[in-house]
């Protein structure tokens, strides 16, 4: 009985939206002329009618309620030569599209679509979304990278209101957050700690990435289960046309990529691939200099596969696996510890993509992510400590997002959420912690995009929680909305809750190796923000966008890892301290899209404090955290100097990191022991406020010069980088060496110039 | 904001250089070729180019070998001359606190007591103008009266610390009798008026409590050990001694506990080194006695062990032995306000933002207490040890 009525309101539905749908419509893909990947956030306008869409990360794109006849649509894409097509639109319901964008490296034969800005597609700065910063993947690779390392985070880090907690450090701090609170979202699959070798670099594979897109803040109920930002990450869908690879060796590290169409041409495949191969170096070290040092080594691998099930079917399969492992033998002849450290990330999921009618797109989502560590030591055969930590997240999610009003786009959908974690501490075979605990998280979502007026729109949401552990019900409003003061210039207005279920451990700035997610149970409520951000966005010529935003958000119940707790009480409360905190500034932004010259300029003026009453962090008081900085300018530029050579450059300068500083010293006296047996009189720094203290500003040059050219009859492209060029090691930490009287005050700075080089060749 | 300005500006030497490349390299850019046709069928504005080089008002503008030249030669030029600074160091005034260390033993005279004022880092440290060595000895308080009594047990007489003229600075107990028993909670308080570092009369007055832990039971297993396991007896009458001289080829003691309740917040092992530091021998294999020199920073002649309150067993392995002689090793199980002055050290000195531990009300420092338990051995090197090398 319950099936028919279900059926009954399913059929009813569909004929309200077959009613709705009354006028002709245009839909499909477009995709990359090249390779047939879907291209997402593609601008497409509807010439003189001041209509258009925006393709959805699948490249889907739906434009409703046109009257039957013939349209020229002008379709374009930051990286890709503008494109036209006309279109016959009748009442009858048409197929979807194919609409092929050839990119912009391939030079074209015919005339270039020129547009006017007027009459410009609404794109994703125009809509009522605030804070989005897209990167595509030229821009992700053609940036100046670390080790001859593109890095994904790194290109991140160089948006303003994004900051990095030191150049040793890939993490990113959005807008006063701390990485954990970050969504990030791997081809739609939650990613725990997406760093290699201690923080240095990001997992995620530059070759691998087509498109990644940064919220910063205020971003739609779409998107839940973190307070602070979403950093989605869309990877390579595979060449659909044919096989194709690529292989590149720089100094610490090769990669590889292979793509193609599957068979019959029913879909295609991605993958790709890196490892380090520092080993023969450190071996070398080791000999010449007499000194231990580690083996290490990390790796990680993507791969995805679409299935083309039919014309309106998808079914996406992908994986990702990146490990880090270090091994390493120390002390005396007779008396050797030997230190085990390995930790990563393994996902698998699936999508299955499907268009129900003409305007009706459902997506379902099946994912498991696990994110592990392990640290062992040994001294000869006894194992002093052994820690082990893993964290999974089982993921089922599906939305339905409808495309079929002019004045609508509604999309909701729901998450259900499986969270296991498992830590030991253990010496021999004796386990002093062992905590295992798992958990469920169910969401709800619902949010539309309204065009109340043709120059304002609204985009309310709203996201409903309920977590399992403790029976916590979280209901999280979103609303967003745009006014069009004028084709250039729009004011955007967002702001709502936004909710957090999970907790990291964390010792140090950043993702480490030792973070430990820790899911909220019935001992702490979960943690939210209340954010707000008013943005003006002016697009002065076509290719030129101006971006200024306002930001405050109110963090509550922030946690941090309670250091001053050994015990292995195993709830939530034990392992946190619980605070709240703050985040406001301005932050500018001046983009150049189009030309020889592409690039931004940016600035942001913020601040963000935090606090932990009653616990032993800066006496419960209010503190600035280490990525507090007030003042950020970043200039970045590429430079396409002729067909072979291209140069990028990056340069930054912000406020110095804080840090504690001693104020005072004296003689600690250990119960039994004299200060005759320290080696230094027992002498011990005291040390002021978390934070009191500056270092002097940070100010970097990183320059890349790439070469491209023909390798016996392949593409290849020699890249030459200059890390750093200048020479301006950037201050990280504070020491206060007291084997020395006066005590001696060392200031670690990080990494100097470094050039390097690197090569690649597609085949 | 203007430090960091000024931070810019000392870099005029990068800046200069910056000047100069960019000049040759805008010199070269406006230098004018012959125009290339102004348009080109089929092609659009923005791809009428002249070859390789840039169109601006209807004529191509040479990209020329010096323009390229200089933007290599810049970072080259950068990279020579570095563009490093220090770090000024800033100070905020501060005012030196009296700070009391005071250890309750269970069943142990009251010895361990100390006053000191804490010195301004400003005036020892090398970030610093004039620093100067820094002297325990000019910051200790010797005039002050220190007050020890049982809060839950007022029968006992409070006990009146006297100050050790030998040792200034420390204070002890003259009445042998007065000991401290577990599960009791104990106060001190301390008043002082005299002279504080810069020769001005002050007067404080410090608090603080503790709760000294009970007695517990250690099984402790060695070959060495008569029977190969015993219990060790409490300080102070006695403690547990291992005969034979051993080395670090040796199998590893291991031992377990059975808390009393009321027996501490946690367990701190002590390991001494009893050698005078001039007579220090490494039991490192690879050290060669009479080449091999040992570093300044190596002079440690004490290891800890920290374990949380729930850990009942512990395997003691040989890597907190680094040289040859006799070694006092001490258990203590411990009161909660030194657990955390132990924990928060550790913390600070992993760098970790922790605030500077204490429990001591108008000051600085620690009030805490402990049962010990003790026992010694004796380690040699491996060579030196019947059959070996």
């Amino acid at each position: 009985m319950l099936t028919k009525k279900i059926n009954l309101i399913i059929f009813t539905l569909l004929c309200l939206i077959t009613i709705v749908q009354a006028e002709g419509i245009i839909r499909g893909y477009v995709i990359d002329a090249y390779s047939a990947e879907p291209l997402p956030v593609v601008n497409i306008l509807v010439e003189g009618t001041k209509r258009g869409a925006c393709t959805n990360l699948d490249g889907y794109f739906v434009i409703d309620n046109l009257q039957p006849k013939v349209y020229n649509l002008i379709i374009s894409f930051v990286g890709y030569h503008t494109a036209e097509k006309q279109v016959v639109v009748t009442y009858e319901v048409m197929n979807p599209l194919k609409i092929e964008l050839i990119p912009s490296s391939v030079e074209l034969e015919d005339v270039v679509v020129e547009i006017e800005a007027e009459e410009k597609a609404e794109d994703i700065r125009k809509s009522p979304r605030v804070s989005v910063v897209p990167v595509d993947k030229a821009t992700i690779r053609s940036l100046p990278s670390l080790m001859a390392e593109t890095d994904v985070l790194r290109a991140i880090q160089t948006i303003p209101g994004v900051k990095s907690s030191s150049d040793a450090n890939s993490s990113i701090f959005v807008r006063g957050g701390s990485p954990d609170q970050t969504l990030i979202l791997l081809d739609h699959n939650i990613l725990f700690n997406p760093t290699h070798m201690f923080g240095l670099f990001s997992t995620f594979n530059a070759d691998a990435v087509k498109y990644l897109e940064l919220k910063k803040g205020a971003f739609p109920a779409y998107y839940g289960g973190r307070m602070g930002s979403v950093l989605e990450v869309i990877t390579n869908d595979g060449n659909r046309r044919k096989a194709e690879g690529m292989a590149s060796i720089g100094i610490i590290s090769a990669r590889a990529s292979l793509e193609g169409p599957l068979p019959n041409n029913k879909g295609s495949y991605a993958i790709a691939g890196r490892r380090t191969y520092m080993e023969p170096v450190l071996e070398i070290m080791r000999n010449a200099m007499d000194v231990e040092l580690p083996d290490y080594y990390f790796y990680d691998v993507n791969g995805k596969v679409n299935f083309d099930l039919t014309d309106r079917t998808t079914l996406t399969v992908g994986a990702y696996r990146g490990n880090d492992v270090m091994d390493m033998e120390m002390g005396d002849t007779d008396n050797r510890y030997s230190l085990g450290l390995q930790w990563g990330n393994r996902s698998i999921y699936s999508r299955l993509r499907h268009a129900m009618s003409r305007n009706l797109f459902v997506s379902l989502v099946a994912a498991w992510s696990r994110y592990h560590s392990d640290f062992s030591i040994a001294n000869e055969d006894v194992t002093i400590n052994d820690y082990y930590n893993t964290f999974m997240d089982w993921t089922f999610k599906g939305d339905v997002e409808y495309m079929g009003q002019e004045k609508h786009k509604f999309k909701t959908g729901f998450w259900a959420r499986r969270y296991y974690t498992h830590f030991y501490s253990r010496t021999e075979d004796v386990s002093y912690v062992d905590v295992e605990e798992h958990t469920y998280n169910y969401s709800i979502f619902a949010q539309d995009e309204w065009r109340i007026h043709p120059l304002f729109e609204i985009q309310p949401g709203i996201r409903v929680y309920y977590h399992e552990a403790g029976q916590h019900f979280m209901v999280d409003p979103r609303m967003a909305m745009v006014y069009y003061f004028n084709p250039q210039i729009r004011f955007k207005l967002a702001g709502g809750r936004y909710s957090q279920f999970i907790n990291i451990i964390t010792v140090g700035e950043g993702f480490n190796m030792f973070d430990m997610w820790v899911p909220v149970d019935d001992s702490v409520e979960p943690s939210y923000a209340d954010q707000i951000v008013f943005s003006v966005e002016y697009d002065p010529k076509e290719d030129l966008q101006f971006t200024t935003e306002a930001y405050y958000t109110d963090m509550n119940r922030i946690t941090n890892f309670d250091y001053m707790n050994t015990g292995t009480d195993d709830e939530a409360k034990d392992a946190f301290i619980i605070g709240d905190g703050y985040a406001y500034g301005l932050e500018w932004m001046l983009r150049r899209t189009e030309g020889r010259w592409t690039g931004w300029l940016g600035y942001s003026l913020s601040w963000t404090k935090r606090r932990f009453p009653g616990s032993f962090m800066n006496g419960g008081g209010w503190f600035y955290p280490k990525w507090d900085r007030r003042h950020d300018f970043i200039a970045v530029c590429n430079y396409a100097v002729n067909k072979r050579w291209d140069i990028s450059a990056t340069w930054r300068y912000n406020t110095g990191q804080g840090f504690t500083q001693g104020v005072g010293l004296t003689t600690i006296r250990l119960a039994g022991i004299d200060p005759e047996y320290w080696s230094n009189g027992a002498n011990w720094v005291m040390t002021g406020e978390v934070n009191n203290y500056r270092f002097p500003a940070d100010h970097r040059l990183d320059i890349t010069a790439s070469y491209k050219h023909t390798f016996f009859g392949l593409p290849a492209k020699l890249n030459i980088s200059v890390y750093n060029a200048y020479n301006r090691r950037s201050f990280w930490r504070r020491f206060y060496n007291t084997n020395e009287n006066p005590v001696e005050v060392e200031d670690v700075k990080l990494l100097p110039v470094i050039p390097l080089l690197s090569y690649e060749v597609s085949f | 904001m203007m430090n960091q300005i000024l931070n810019i500006i000392k870099c005029g030497w990068c800046r200069l250089i910056v000047d100069t490349a960019s000049q040759s390299a805008y010199n070269s850019y406006n230098t004018v070729i012959p125009a290339c046709p102004e348009s080109i069928p089929g092609v659009s504005a923005a791809q009428r180019t002249c070859g390789n080089d840039e169109v601006r008002e209807g004529r191509c503008h040479e990209g020329t070998l010096l323009k390229y030249t200089a933007l290599i030669i810049i970072p080259f030029l950068l990279i020579l001359s570095g563009c490093d600074v220090n770090n000024p160091s800033e100070v905020e005034d501060y005012e030196p606190a009296p700070m009391l260390t005071a250890y309750l033993y269970n069943g142990e005279p009251v010895e361990e007591v100390y006053m000191q004022w804490t010195a301004p880092f400003e005036y020892h440290a090398t970030a610093y103008n004039n620093a100067i060595p820094y002297n325990p000895d000019d910051y200790i308080i010797t005039d002050a009266v220190i007050k020890i009594f049982a809060l839950d047990n007022p029968a006992v007489d409070i006990l009146i610390l006297t100050h050790d003229s030998e040792v200034p600075g420390h204070y002890y107990s003259e009445d042998d009798d007065w000991l401290p028993q577990g599960k009791q909670k104990y106060g001190v308080i301390v008043d002082y008026t005299g002279p504080n570092i810069y020769e001005d009369t002050v007067t404080f007055h410090l608090e603080s409590t503790t709760i000294v832990p009970d007695h517990y039971d250690i099984h402790i297993f060695h070959p060495y050990i008569p029977g190969g396991s015993t219990i060790i007896p409490p300080m102070p009458d006695n403690s547990l001694v291992i005969e034979p001289v051993m080395t670090r080829d040796d199998s590893s003691f291991f031992m377990y506990w059975n808390p009393a309740p009321d027996s501490g917040h946690g367990y701190i092992v002590n390991f001494i080194t009893m050698v005078d530091s001039d007579s220090l021998v490494p039991l490192d294999p690879d050290f060669v006695i009479g080449e091999d020199e040992i570093e300044e920073d190596e002079y440690w002649r004490f290891s800890i062990e920290f374990m949380p309150e729930d850990q009942l067993q512990y395997t003691m392995g040989w890597y907190y032995f680094n040289w040859e002689g006799l070694h006092q090793i001490t258990f203590m199980a411990v009161s909660k306000e030194y657990h955390d002055y132990m924990l928060a050290g550790m913390n600070i000195m992993q760098g970790l933002d922790v605030d500077m531990p204490g429990n001591i009300e108008g000051g600085e420092g620690i009030f805490g207490a402990a049962c010990r338990y003790r026992m010694y051995i004796e380690l040699e090197r491996v060579e030196n040890a019947p059959g070996g090398n």
